[in-house]
């Protein structure tokens, strides 16, 4: 047979690949099968014919004989199915076979059989399943590495986007900075460590008036008066070493800027510093003040009016008893006039009364003077010098002010005045204000009360070394204790007609005095007002005592006389027309000799001499009395337009000079100018070696004692110092103050300052 | 002891020798009344307060010028305590106040005048003549 031979060929050729390969008939009976798959099957070959794989392999058996079906059925191949098992020969491993099934097929085409072809792939699986697996570790590895990278990418990533972020920021705001700074409107300037200008925003250049590209490269000192460049520029240096992070520039004096155009200008200043890369750049913040300096001066303004309108309207509610206080004095007057009035017409039988009618009535008359300037002082705007004041003093004066108002009221007076009560300084009418405020408060609180119940307590306290307490105390109504914070505000008040302006303004002096203003509830009923005020320095108390005094010292004679010397009688005649009738005497003189000729006058006076005179000339008697050790001054008459001529005379010692035509109120303003320097220098020469001669009249103990009053020393430190009672410093004191002809501290400091060497040398 | 304040020169104790009490607390007033009062020709005793005019009880004058505000009692409290006692004087009243509520007071009272101060020498004499002649 033909199939036959083929499958013997076949056999033949494939007896010795490593290939199995067997044939079954229609019947799934092995006809064939080579050794190798003999083998792997663990059965001789033998064995095989005739039989079918359920009866030798039945493991396998069913699948494949399926399969083996459908080839039969089918007559098409099933290539390439898998086999995995176990084999005979190698039991317990697992092994992988492929193979093939073909169909047999008879030269007619029907199917006699079937071929198979099977190859152990157990190796080639299994290192398929190897590359697989390092294939899948490989690719578990690479992704995570993947991972990683991702997330090491993304966190890159961001963090880019956030440095972009950033310095988009970063770029923003320092434009905006920039901007700001720029439009600020305050100055800001920069300067390098040469104090050159670096930087000058748009709020410097509108301060200024320069453009920035005027004042770069500049030094800072441009924009300030000259006369602080080199302090300033100290200053600056000393900052710049500094480790400060910033300065107020202007902590002790204003600073003072210097405009384009010259003018100067208030201003409040800092100064900061900043390091980068070894670089020192210092700015400066400067505002121009003078619109808040105005705005402080209105303020000021304004609360010395509301200030002023407090005082006026409290004197309103006061006039009954000023009214009273004018009426008594003047009622007195009337009458004793009309007394007096009689007696001289039926012929004084009694002139000592009629002296004492005269006496009443001066005193009467001063009295009502009185009254009208202690009213004139507080309807004032007001003369707001601060000088030494004694708080007892005060009440003394308020309550003569208030007494009849009080009477009228029937409101009954305690006074309680601290004896030895220290000086406070400040202004005497807003201290006479805060009182006057304080009483006034307390007559309308006792308004309610029984008439027999009004009581009113002023009194005067030394509570702590540096403080004087003031304190009105009223028996009235009170007030509700949540009242107590609002008392002191602006127009908190229960009258009808009130402002309620006048505890706050007396808590607004209060504090400027450097004092305090509050208010307490009474226990059983009424309140009491209190102030306290720091006690004066003792340089203070000097200073402004003497300040007063001096103020008030008399600074012209009653008596002076003019003398007047000129060729030209028209003009004597005019000229003494002229100066008699501002109340000199005058004396006139048609030549410098005629003067010459004249006793030396000892009073008080000056001379009006004609330059130009035949004979001696007015600059030959200027000469001749200088000679003469003349001192009385000079003004002289030049001709017009001739002011050489003035300018020497002044040069030698005249006071002043008038061209022609003379100017008649010039000319007076002159003379009364002369007058008074001429006083003062006498008085003050006299006084000056009197005050020697008086010192040299003090007992060795009055002079110690003066040493020691004069270096500020209190009785009862110079008493123990010197080992005596106090009383007898007292009396000591006293006799110097008498011997000098002074009468307070500050007087005698300055009588004894004049002396500069007197037998015993005074050590301060 | 007498509280009195006694004119230092007396006049011939005056033609007619009629007693006029004047109270008030200023002493420059007192003593320019006092002369007034002298002046025209009455004996004068002078007060400076009510309770030193309360203390002289023997006193019987025939005119009383009161001041009106005084410290303690005042002049209307004084006319009125005084009525109250029996002790009626034709008063006349001079004040330094013009206020309103003490001139009715007074009227109300039975005062013989309110005076104000200053006041005339003409206006004074009359209201006395008046409280003579009542």
């Amino acid at each position: 047979m033909l199939a036959e031979d083929l499958i013997q060929d076949m056999l033949r050729v494939y007896k010795d690949l490593p290939i199995g390969l067997c044939c079954f008939d229609s019947d799934l009976r092995y006809i064939h099968v080579n050794e190798w798959l003999a083998e792997i099957n663990g059965i001789p070959v033998e064995e095989h014919l005739g039989r079918t794989i359920g009866e030798l392999i039945p493991e396998i058996a069913a699948g494949v004989e399926a399969q083996f079906r459908q080839v039969i059925d089918t007559g098409e191949p099933i290539i390439g199915g898998t086999v995995v098992a176990e084999t005979p020969a190698q039991p317990g491993v697992i092994k992988h076979f492929e193979h093939s099934y073909y169909a047999i097929k008879s030269d007619d085409g029907e199917v006699i059989g079937i071929s198979c072809v099977v190859q152990d792939v157990t190796v080639r699986v299994e290192a398929l399943e190897a590359l697989q697996r390092s294939r899948d570790e490989l690719e578990q590895r690479v992704e995570e590495r993947t991972a990683k990278l991702q997330i090491i990418n993304e966190n890159l990533n961001q963090e880019i986007h956030q440095r972009i972020q950033a310095e988009e920021a970063l770029s923003d705001s320092e434009t905006r900075l920039a901007t700001i700074l720029d439009i600020s409107a305050e100055a800001i300037i920069s300067i390098d460590e040469d104090q050159r200008i670096r930087l000058f925003n748009q709020g410097a250049q509108k301060t200024f008036g320069y453009e920035a590209r005027e004042v770069i490269g500049k030094p800072l000192e441009i924009l300030l008066p000259k006369q602080f460049s080199s302090v300033h520029r100290k200053h600056v240096e000393k900052y710049s070493q500094s480790s400060e992070p910033s300065r107020l520039m202007s902590q002790r004096a204003e600073i003072l800027g210097l405009k384009k155009d010259g003018t100067q200008f208030p201003a409040t200043a800092s100064i900061s510093r900043i390091e980068s890369q070894g670089k020192i750049t210092l700015t400066v913040y400067l505002r121009d003040i003078s619109k808040i300096r105005k705005f402080e001066h209105t303020v000021q303004k304004h609360r010395e009016e509301l200030a002023h309108l407090n005082r006026l309207g409290v004197m309103g509610e006061v006039s009954t008893s000023l009214a009273h206080e004018l009426n008594q004095p003047l009622a007195s007057v009337l009458l004793n006039a009309q007394v007096l009035n009689r007696q001289c017409q039926t012929g004084s039988p009694f002139p000592e009364e009629g002296e004492a009618i005269i006496a009443d009535l001066i005193s009467d008359a001063k009295r009502a003077g009185e009254v009208i300037q202690q009213l004139k002082v507080l309807l004032k705007p007001g003369e707001l010098h601060k000088e030494t004041l004694d708080i007892n003093q005060i009440v003394v004066e308020i309550e003569h002010l208030l007494r009849s108002e009080l009477l009228f009221h029937q409101i009954k007076l305690t006074m309680e005045l601290a004896p030895d009560l220290p000086a406070v300084t400040g202004i005497h009418i807003q201290m006479q204000q805060i009182l006057l405020n304080f009483i006034m408060n307390a007559v309308d609180a006792m308004d309610g009360v029984d008439p027999g119940d009004r009581r009113l307590l002023l009194r005067t306290r030394h509570p702590a070394p540096t403080e004087v307490e003031l304190c009105v105390q009223d028996s009235g109504t009170g007030f509700k204790k949540k009242s107590i914070k609002q008392l002191f505000k602006p127009f908190y008040t229960t009258k009808k007609n009130g402002m309620g302006m006048g505890l706050a303004i007396s808590q607004t002096i209060a504090n400027n005095h450097g004092g305090r203003l509050w208010a307490e509830q009474k226990k059983g009923g009424g309140a009491t007002f209190y102030m306290t005020l720091p006690v004066a320095s003792a340089e203070v108390a000097a200073e402004s005592s003497f300040e007063h005094e001096h103020k008030n010292k008399i600074e012209e004679p009653d008596i002076a006389t003019a003398f007047i010397v000129d060729d030209d009688l028209s003009v004597l005649k005019a000229l003494s027309r002229l100066i008699e009738s501002a109340g000199y005497l005058v004396e006139t003189f048609t030549s410098a000799e005629a003067f010459l000729q004249r006793e030396h006058y000892t009073g008080y006076g000056c001379l009006v001499v004609d330059l130009h005179m035949p004979g001696k000339s007015g600059i030959d008697l200027q000469t001749e009395l200088n000679t003469r050790k003349y001192t009385m001054p000079m003004i002289f008459v030049t001709g017009a337009g001739d002011t050489s001529s003035g300018v020497t005379a002044m040069k030698r010692g005249a006071m002043d000079f008038l061209e022609k035509p003379v100017d008649g109120e010039k000319l007076l303003g002159l003379i009364a100018r002369a007058i008074k320097i001429d006083f003062q220098a006498r008085d003050h020469f006299t006084r000056h070696r009197s005050a020697k001669e008086k010192i040299a009249t003090l007992t060795p103990r009055e002079a110690e004692v003066m040493e020691l009053v004069v270096k500020g020393r209190l009785n009862k430190q110079i008493a123990h110092t010197l080992g005596i009672s106090e009383k007898t410093v007292k009396v000591h004191r006293a006799r110097v103050m008498q011997k000098l002809e002074v009468r307070s501290l500050a007087e005698l400091i300055h009588v004894s300052g004049f002396v500069t060497d007197v037998s015993r040398p005074l050590s301060y | 002891m007498c509280n009195s304040e006694q004119w230092a020169y007396h006049p011939c104790m005056g033609e007619h020798s009629i007693l006029i009490c004047i109270v008030d607390d200023d002493s420059s007033v007192r003593r320019a009344l006092g002369r007034m009062i002298v002046s025209f020709g009455f004996k004068v005793e002078l007060f400076a307060s009510a309770s030193d005019y309360l203390n002289e009880s023997y006193l019987d004058p025939a005119c009383l010028i009161l001041d009106v505000v005084m410290p303690g009692m005042n002049g209307l409290e004084l006319f009125a305590a005084l009525q109250e006692s029996g002790r009626n004087v034709p008063t006349v009243f001079i004040s330094a106040h013009d206020n309103a509520a003490y001139m009715e007071k007074a009227r109300s009272l039975g005062a013989i005048a309110y005076l104000q101060k200053p006041c005339d020498e003409t206006v004074l004499i009359d209201a006395i003549e008046k409280s003579l002649v009542s």
